[in-house]
């Protein structure tokens, strides 16, 4: 693996409840009398999961109900199937929900990927711009389905310098801030703006992370 | 796939900068940074500006827009869904490419020209499809028809009028009557005689050469069915030229193009055909040596404003019914109500929750 090379996301474990009982919907959030399809999914990279089940939301009618990252990260799960994070999709139909998992799925194979902050593949990070947001991260972001995003998460450390840098970088705004500790102790922050400056941005976030990985202990 | 790319852009700059000094970035990841000091322009790489592109100009007068989008069929300012064409473009592309090859597939019906008592001729192409893969067939004559010309046609007249089919049998027959009856008159007012008026099927602009010289014309006009535009298979044009013969180039012909019901009526195009034709027989010359600053252009025709209130071409579009897909269809995504997007006159999508349509994916 050489600095900048993409990391894949695997898909640890997936299934669909065609109908799923009301009581336990409840106790994840939503109406399991209304929307009785149910997609389960777990991810070893949770910012790429996340930013695949909004992708899900743009390609079929379903709703992301439940997405939460587990604490220590993938590289400490409780079993080989947990990953770091657990999404739950929801549609009025199982065909729907299938849609919207394959879209998922589609998605981390094809774009939402970590990449190495060195040589070594030992430090990663998680510098994605979405060029058009779906129901779900507009959502948590508070920003409106349509406008781009730079999605940008890394380790504690770089991910404070790269979000600064990436705020000088180009006419983009802070939107939301994840700082340390997180479960899986990687920070960050939504930035958005129109999509060539979150390019920017996202591309000013990565050259500060990795030169981070290079020499870690300058000042300056 | 765009953080890819961008990823991979910055792995090729890393990579042209060396090893990473631990002193110092390597000037190659330096030079992505912002500078200590807070830079907060635009550019990623040391001033490189190319780098971050400009965002697309946003329209600072709509009325503007939609006044120019009015005046023309082209498929301007129609927005996108992702990367694709709106469903009601593609639509709308679709029918007006088939309204243009439904021009090149039309036949001039058998019997049509001695109805306009006109010598029906062939040209050496046998079939449509002969026609259009042999152009070199589309300028000779048939055997039996240049024998007709030989023998039935006037000799020596001053004008030789041919129509002609071309790629638009449709254009010809709509807009060459009328021409050739308001054209007629205007040379027999000026005392020039019209010779025995041709129509040529299967027929390229070189005909009027052939014909002409045949029967030694002094002035030869063809009217020929143009080239279909998208959406425009009704366009004919006329071509004149002086003394014609076969070695006539294309600058040697004086054209008369835009003949249609939006464009240069066919009657206004047979008066002034009548006065290019003057002008011709007076300087005895045509093509870029002839001189036509003195002659009088229609007003609806070259370089006037249209007559017609709507634009000169402006036609009605397939949705005009249904032409913005509403709001909380998902729109922005390439997620339409697929109702709107098929833009049935009258159908609603009644989400209004911001939700895509249920049935919208394909």
């Amino acid at each position: 693996m050489a600095v900048l090379d993409p990391v894949i996301p695997k898909v640890l474990a997936t299934r669909i409840i065609p109908r799923v009982d009301a009581a336990l919907g409840a106790a994840y959030g939503f109406d399991g009398r209304s929307s009785p399809a149910v997609g389960l999914i777990t991810c070893d990279l949770d910012d790429a999961l996340y930013t695949a089940l909004d992708e899900a939301t743009k390609q079929a009618p379903v709703e992301i109900v439940f997405a939460r990252s587990l604490y220590a990260g993938s590289g400490f799960p409780s079993g080989p199937t947990s990953g770091e994070i657990l999404g739950i999709m929801v549609g009025a139909d199982p065909d729907d929900v299938e849609r919207g998992m394959n879209a998922c799925i589609q998605c981390l194979e094809s774009e939402a990927h970590f990449y190495s902050a060195s040589e070594d593949g030992s430090m990663t990070f998680f510098p994605h711009v979405i060029s058009s947001l779906g129901y779900y991260l507009s959502r948590e972001a508070g920003l409106e389905p349509g406008e781009a995003m730079a999605y940008l998460i890394a380790t504690p450390l770089e991910a404070v310098y790269g979000v600064d840098a990436a705020l000088k970088a180009a006419e983009v705004r802070l939107v939301k801030s994840f700082p340390p500790p997180t479960e899986t102790n990687y920070a960050g922050a939504y930035l958005t703006g129109k999509l060539e400056a979150c390019e920017a941005a996202a591309q000013a976030f990565a050259g500060a992370v990795v030169d981070i990985g290079a020499s870690p202990t300058r000042m300056l | 796939m765009t953080t890819r790319r961008l990823m991979e852009e910055l792995q090729a700059e890393v990579r042209g900068g060396g090893v990473f000094g631990r002193s110092a970035p390597a000037r190659g990841v330096a030079s992505l940074l912002p500078s200590a000091r807070g830079d907060t322009g635009g550019s990623v790489r040391g001033g490189d500006a190319s780098v971050v592109k400009q965002p697309a100009p946003r329209v600072q007068d709509p009325a503007l827009l939609e006044q120019l989008k009015a005046s023309t069929p082209a498929k301007v300012g129609v927005g996108r869904a992702g990367l694709r064409y709106r469903t009601q473009t593609l639509l709308q592309f679709l029918a007006d490419f088939a309204v243009a090859k439904a021009a090149v597939e039309s036949q001039v019906p058998e019997g049509w020209a001695e109805q306009q008592g006109w010598v029906a001729l062939q040209t050496a192409a046998e079939d449509p499809d002969q026609f259009l893969a042999r152009p070199d067939l589309g300028r000779r004559l048939s055997e039996a028809s240049m024998s007709v010309v030989r023998e039935r046609f006037a000799r020596d007249p001053d004008v030789q009028i041919v129509v002609a089919d071309g790629l638009s049998a449709t254009a010809s027959m709509q807009n060459a009557p009328p021409m050739v009856q308001a054209l007629e008159p205007e040379l027999a007012r000026r005392g020039l005689s019209v010779g025995t008026v041709a129509f040529v099927r299967h027929c390229r602009a070189k005909i009027a050469d052939v014909v002409g010289q045949a029967v030694g014309a002094r002035v030869a006009m063809i009217l020929i069915g143009e080239r279909p535009g998208l959406g425009t298979g009704d366009g004919m044009s006329a071509y004149l030229v002086w003394q014609p013969h076969e070695e006539r180039t294309d600058a040697e012909k004086q054209a008369i193009s835009n003949i249609h019901r939006r464009g240069m009526l066919p009657e206004e195009a047979g008066r002034f055909a009548a006065r290019l034709i003057e002008a011709i027989l007076e300087q005895q010359t045509s093509g870029v040596t002839l001189d036509v600053s003195r002659i009088e252009v229609p007003k609806s025709g070259l370089s006037a404003p249209p007559a017609h209130p709507a634009g000169p071409q402006a036609r009605t579009r397939i949705n005009q019914a249904h032409p913005e897909p509403l709001a909380g269809c998902g729109q922005s995504h390439g997620q339409q109500c697929d109702r709107a997007q098929n833009g049935l006159p009258g159908a609603v999508c009644n989400r209004s929750d911001g939700r895509p349509c249920e049935a919208t994916t394909y």
